[in-house]
């Protein structure tokens, strides 16, 4: 039985996340939704090498490729790296920021930028939760699925595209949760630090 | 004048410390609303942001990354610069050459130049410093050598590019492999000319055998197969580059099984790095593609292209004033968001002055990472820095031979294409 | 500035060198954006080349707005726009005129397609373009009958194309043309069903070494669409004015798609593709194939609940209307 604890420590382990202070149940919702985005992930990125890998192997050695991959890939596995990754990046603080600024301005000043900083990302991000469920719901409503025996597998485009509002809702309610922490916390300076890249996540991945 | 008060938007989100991609997807969200009202936004947000993503070429990267990931956890990089050292053996400068040998194989597996910068920083900078190479020298060349992970195929960054290009991404892959040797070596020859002044700066290596310099060859060929098989079936149209990088990550797992490294706890490592970084760019490109229907609908592309072909100077003079926008832009921007949000604009701009598309590719991530051993956004020279437990401001003066050298380099390219283009020619 | 001032939005996503835009979009442009169309109030924007979106975005972009008239191709909008692959089944579009009349029959206000898929995702058809003459085109296997293609690996253009080559017995891949050079010059594939239009545009000639000519194996549908809140924005006179230019685009389109067919035949004899003509002794072979496709295609779709028998009963009558002769090349 392996430890899981120490398994998954670089994702309970987080850069500049003081979890002491936060209140018990968000803290919990924050770790839940985190881990469920990094399984998530997981088996996305593992999918996507073995059925890549087989579609190869089905062409070269059968001439009989799988076909519906692409597709599969393009609308599944993508769009749903990108949605379920997001919150796992932010949470590792894995998106570039400019720290430089930031770190030289006074501690108050500092919270009100933190505060500023997670308002945009969530405001900008809400037009794309609100309106992916738009699109989603639509697919569903007027029963959008590919044909059979296509190159697609006939599943309703809802399905996929449902990827989009659920994994900005997470993300979202990940950043409030910061966000409200932010904002109940003592003002003289922020409690959360959670973009800067240049000093804390430079590991292997890093960035580019 | 809108698109001037979106840019300085832009600049000010970036600048307190937005994360790029949702500076850039703020700065697309009001630059929308202003040009088209809620309508327009609504509109664009129903499919842009999964569109943006939904591109079986562009799967290759978080592949790539995926493959580097599991590679760094086999443990067989780790010693590739000792490998290297050992080879090289007592020739003068030999460890800094071998810094730059080893910097090259990593690039061969890892498209990330500050994965390589991490790696290196520890091990040879460390070593170099040791021997009695000056620490400037030292931590400068190891930041620099981190690039070439861009250049030598497999390149996240290229990847990208050759999607957002829309041609071929083996192409664009294949093409970095030369510019990749001449860079290595041009460092090596710049680390031998700022040597010259004061040779005691640049020790002798270690002397080795035969037999021991074969066995540290031996060392690095399991890393050297990957990149043999990975590019190889890019290079002969076995495979595209997606398929192949799928074949690298399941080649790379079973290496991790015979290293017997592949335990739950390394498995959940790459996989967490590999999000972390998939993500980051997947972001990126979404924030970039809400960004980039503002542009389109300002027309400032055919705008800027019919100005700039107007322009009584010659289109080598205009492509000087673009490699210097794209120098100064790297030296703020994230090198995957520089890409996103002007290759739409500059590109029909290119190659309308009748530079080839893939040449360019290779010219502006040249340029691209220049930036990444500059201040203020230095993320090579930050992460050797805390590798080598350097001052920033130490690696930042010590890379400036080796960033002229580099611009030497790019003006090359710039006048004699051929020399990027001549060996994806031979690819099947 | 009148209360009926309008600034359309036009989306596209072909090239301004293709057929259909020669023959068809440009004129509508200038249509559009001429002195005649500013006095009755209408002005154009125009953004080439899939600025504004991709092909499969095209239905989303017209129905929220970010454009008024965009190209939507049912090949591309497959799940959105399923009964509307009708027009690209193959054994029903002889010349490219009568393609495009038939699939508009359909789109028109009582048009069946019109009311079961346009209309609730807010798109109407101003005009359409049909490229027809699909082939089977082959590089070392020669086609001379369906059954030839057993085995094979054959590119489709995805949508109802997959079904005839499903049906033949052939391994579907789906790729752009643009990849077909290669992909064919390695061996990755044996060939594709496509139109000579746009296999001379690539120059897959110098790699393929046979092709049929007149085996109708499909055609690929584009329409001219606009959303359906912007035209009921506009007024009598803009309205009207719209749809002759869209009539006279459909025609011109039409023109220039049959003559680029020809060329395009030509180009490919030049390269060294040997063709094989379907006579009329084999033609009933051709249509063993086509009978159950089409039956296959109208089946799966009955048991999803949508009409299709009833499209295939409405665009067998509507193509029956027009001269639906193949036309003679040299
Ligand atoms: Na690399
Ligand atoms: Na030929």
């Amino acid at each position: 039985m392996p430890d899981f604890t120490s398994v998954f420590r670089p994702l309970t382990q987080l850069p500049g996340y003081r979890s002491g202070e936060a209140p018990l149940p968000l803290r919990r919702v924050q770790q839940t939704i985190t881990m469920i985005s990094f399984l998530i992930s997981a088996v996305i990125l593992t999918v996507m090498s073995v059925l890549t890998g087989i579609e190869v192997f089905m062409r070269y050695f059968f001439d009989r490729p799988l076909g519906w991959n692409v597709n599969f890939t393009e609308q599944y596995l993508m769009v749903g790296l990108a949605f379920f990754g997001v919150t796992v990046a932010y949470r590792l603080a894995g998106h570039v920021a400019v720290a430089s600024i930031y770190d030289r301005l006074p501690d108050r000043t500092k919270k009100l930028v933190q505060l500023l900083s997670q308002a945009v990302i969530i405001t900008a991000v809400l037009p794309v939760l609100v309106n992916g469920a738009v699109a989603a719901g639509i697919s569903f409503g007027l029963n959008e699925t590919p044909a059979v025996g296509g190159s697609e597998l006939p599943l309703n485009y809802g399905l996929w595209k449902s990827l989009v509002p659920i994994g900005s809702a997470l993300f979202i309610a990940t950043v409030l949760i910061d966000f409200v922490r932010e904002l109940c916390s003592d003002w003289s300076g922020p409690i959360t630090d959670v973009t800067r890249p240049n000093r804390q996540t430079e590991t292997e991945g890093g960035a580019l | 004048m809108t698109i001037a008060l979106i840019l300085l938007l832009l600049l000010v989100l970036i600048v307190i410390g937005v994360p790029v991609s949702f500076a850039i997807l703020a700065t697309g969200v009001v630059g929308l609303l202003s040009l088209g009202g809620f309508e327009l936004l609504n509109g664009v947000s129903q499919f842009a942001p999964a569109s943006a993503v939904m591109s079986y070429s562009l799967s290759a990267a978080p592949l790539f990354i995926f493959m580097a990931n599991l590679v760094l956890k086999s443990g067989l990089v780790d010693n590739l610069f000792t490998a290297a050292r050992v080879i090289v053996g007592r020739a003068k400068g030999g460890t800094g050459v071998a810094s730059v040998a080893a910097g090259a194989i990593f690039a061969a597996v890892s498209g990330s130049s500050t994965a390589s910068a991490a790696t290196l920083g520890q091990t040879s900078t460390v070593k170099m410093i040791d021997e009695g190479y000056a620490p400037k020298t030292a931590s400068g060349l190891v930041a620099v050598v981190g690039t070439l992970a861009a250049m030598i195929p497999p390149s996240i960054i290229l990847v990208f590019y050759a999607v957002t290009a829309d041609i071929g991404v083996g192409d664009v892959l294949i093409a970095g492999i030369i510019p990749g040797l001449i860079i290595a070596t041009v460092l090596i020859v710049t680390m031998y000319i700022t040597g010259l002044s004061n040779s005691s700066a640049m020790p002798g290596g270690v002397p080795t055998t035969m037999r021991e310099k074969f066995g540290a060859a031996v060392n690095a060929l399991p890393v050297l197969a990957l990149f043999a098989v990975v590019i190889g079936l890019v290079f002969f149209g076995i495979a595209t580059p997606t398929e192949s990088a799928a074949i690298g990550c399941i080649a790379a797992f079973i290496l991790l099984c015979i290293r017997r490294k592949a335990s739950l706890e390394n498995l959940v490592a790459a996989f967490v790095e590999t999000t972390k970084t998939s993500a980051m760019i997947l972001a990126i490109i979404m924030g970039a593609e809400i960004f980039g229907h503002f542009l389109v609908e300002t027309r400032v592309a055919p705008n800027l292209v019919d100005w700039m072909s107007g322009l009584p100077i010659s289109p080598f003079a205009v492509m000087l004033i673009i490699s210097l926008f794209y120098l100064i832009l790297g030296f703020f921007l994230d090198q995957i968001a520089i890409l996103a949000l002007t290759v739409p604009v500059v590109l029909p701009l290119v190659e309308q002055f009748g530079y080839d598309p893939v040449w360019f590719g290779i010219f502006i991530v040249l340029l691209a990472e220049i930036g990444l051993v500059t201040p203020p956004m230095g993320l090579n020279a930050f992460v050797v820095a805390r590798s080598a437990g350097r001052p920033v401001g130490e690696v930042f003066l010590g890379a400036v031979p080796y960033l002229v050298a580099m611009l030497i380099v790019a003006f090359v390219f710039l006048v004699w294409p051929e020399i990027v283009l001549w060996f994806p020619t031979y690819m099947k | 500035d009148s209360p009926d001032d309008v600034t359309l939005v036009m989306a596209d996503s072909f090239p301004q060198t293709h057929p259909l835009a020669l023959g068809g979009t440009n004129e509508m442009i200038n249509t559009l954006q001429s002195d005649e169309a500013k006095a009755l109030g209408i002005d154009l924007e125009y953004y080439a080349n899939g600025q504004l979106g991709d092909q499969k975005d095209m239905v989303s972009i017209l129905r929220s707005g970010v454009a008024d008239i965009a190209p939507v191709s049912p090949a591309y909008v497959g799940p959105e726009l399923q009964l509307s692959n009708i027009g690209d089944l193959p054994g029903y579009v002889g010349n490219a005129h009568a393609g495009a009349s038939a699939i508009m029959d359909l789109l028109d206000d009582d048009g069946i397609l019109y009311r079961t898929e346009w209309k609730p995702r807010g798109i109407r058809a101003l005009w359409a373009a049909s490229i027809p003459h699909y082939e089977a085109m082959t590089a070392n296997i020669q086609v001379t009958e369906p059954s030839d293609m057993a085995g094979a690996t054959i590119r489709s253009t995805g949508g109802a194309a997959d079904r005839a080559v499903d049906f033949v017995g052939a391994a579907g891949v789906s790729m752009p043309l643009g990849e077909m050079y290669e992909a064919i010059s390695r061996g990755t594939v044996d060939g594709t069903l496509a139109s000579p239009v746009s296999v001379a545009s690539y120059r897959l000639g110098e790699v393929l070494d046979y092709s049929t000519n007149g085996a109708r194996l499909g055609a690929f549908t584009v329409t001219y669409a606009v959303s359906i809140d912007t035209w009921d924005q506009l007024n009598d006179q803009q309205r009207e004015f719209i749809t002759q230019a869209s009539a006279t685009a459909q025609k011109g389109a039409a023109t220039q798609v049959e003559k680029a067919q020809i060329k395009g035949l030509n180009q490919m004899k030049d390269e060294g593709v040997e063709f094989h003509d379907v006579t009329d002794e084999e033609r009933g072979m051709w249509n063993k194939m086509v009978e159950p496709v089409i039956d296959g295609w109208s089946h799966d779709l009955e048991e999803r609940g949508l009409p299709a028998a009833e499209v295939v009963e409405d665009y067998e009558t509507a193509i029956a209307r027009y001269d639906n002769d193949e036309p003679t090349a040299e």
